[in-house]
């Protein structure tokens, strides 16, 4: 019964996970920036081969919710976007992960 | 798309693409293994002191140029990633310099032959697998680097390096028992296939990656 009721939970909170993390793309980039100080657009791109389109979009999202920062500026003569994972966006995968690993835990397992 | 992505596999891919995908790395092997291949016969012809300064200059000279490539070739291609600096990090980066700087030690040192490092003395039998331990401690530690390698950043090919390297010293000792080493084969084939797969690698990264106009 008690188990039962422990797995309810876990379920109940795999439904209020941050629904900004939880896409793939957005994951992904997530990911990528948590190992790193900052990195370029193009490195992003590579590293998670998205288009350019997608890209921009997720990171737009990712942004908007403040896990993100942005910062245009230029490499020589190109311009050259970098992206560093903000404290919120680092406490954002840290929350996802903790979430994800309790929710999907087996049944029966410590 | 990885169905089950995670913090380890997004670690080993940036540094795969920020370290490995063009070949420069490799290139960089490379040279520094052929260096020390005609380092016995630029030996015999400066002395110790002066082969020591070249051998120096030159490893300096292909690290300038490889940064150089690197800065100005891959890094359009690749993007621009600045590590985080974490603890964990800077002990993994303690270890791997202090591991690469015991092998060159013990590389340079079967390389130099001195006196008192007691090779097997030429007799009419022949020596066993044994009878070099420094050669075969060489081996092991590359073994053992490369692999680490390998693992931690998901390269497979570094593990073909580490047999590569060390089996290419012992083999070298071996060939060259009792004789004064000239141009060391053995360390000069193991470099020229490392340099072939780098070269490979270089061109392949020129193609899959051409340099893009556009940015998000």
């Amino acid at each position: 019964m008690a188990k039962d009721r422990t797995q309810a939970q876990g379920l109940r909170e795999l439904g209020g996970v941050d629904r900004v993390v939880h896409e793939p793309a957005r994951l992904m980039i997530l990911m990528i920036l948590y190992g790193v100080r900052e990195a370029d657009a193009l490195f992003l791109l590579n590293a998670t081969e998205l288009t350019w389109g997608n890209l921009s979009s997720h990171v737009s999202k990712l942004e908007e919710a403040g896990y993100v920062e942005v910062d245009k500026g230029f490499a020589g003569k190109k311009p050259r976007t970098m992206l560093r994972l903000t404290g919120a966006g680092r406490r954002a995968v840290d929350d996802y992960r903790a979430t994800m690993q309790a929710a999907l835990k087996k049944p029966g397992a410590r | 798309m990885n169905a089950t992505p995670s913090l380890s596999d997004a670690h080993k891919r940036t540094v795969r693409l920020l370290s490995y995908e063009d070949g420069l790395w490799d290139l960089l092997l490379g040279v520094v293994f052929l260096l020390l291949a005609i380092y016995p016969l630029t030996r015999a012809r400066l002395g110790p002191g002066w082969n020591l300064a070249l051998f120096l200059g030159l490893l300096l000279l292909a690290t300038a140029i490889f940064s150089a490539l690197r800065r100005r070739i891959s890094t359009p291609r690749l993007g621009y990633v600045q590590g985080r600096v974490t603890p964990e990090k800077k002990l993994i980066l303690a270890t791997t310099v202090a591991l690469v700087a015991l092998t060159a030690g013990l590389v340079l040192l079967t390389l130099a032959n001195p006196g008192w490092l007691g090779g097997p003395a030429p007799s009419p039998s022949p020596a066993t697998l044994w009878s070099y331990p420094v050669e075969l401690l060489v081996l092991l530690a590359l073994i053992v680097l490369f692999s680490l390698m390998g693992y931690r950043f998901g390269v497979p090919r570094l593990y073909l390096y580490g047999w590569l390297l060390g089996g290419a010293n012992l083999a070298s000792v071996i060939l060259y028992r009792g004789a004064p080493v000239g141009f060391n084969g053995p360390l000069a084939a193991a470099a020229g296939i490392i340099l072939l797969i780098g070269g490979a690698l270089f061109v392949r990264m020129l193609r899959r990656y051409p340099v893009r106009d556009v940015e998000a």
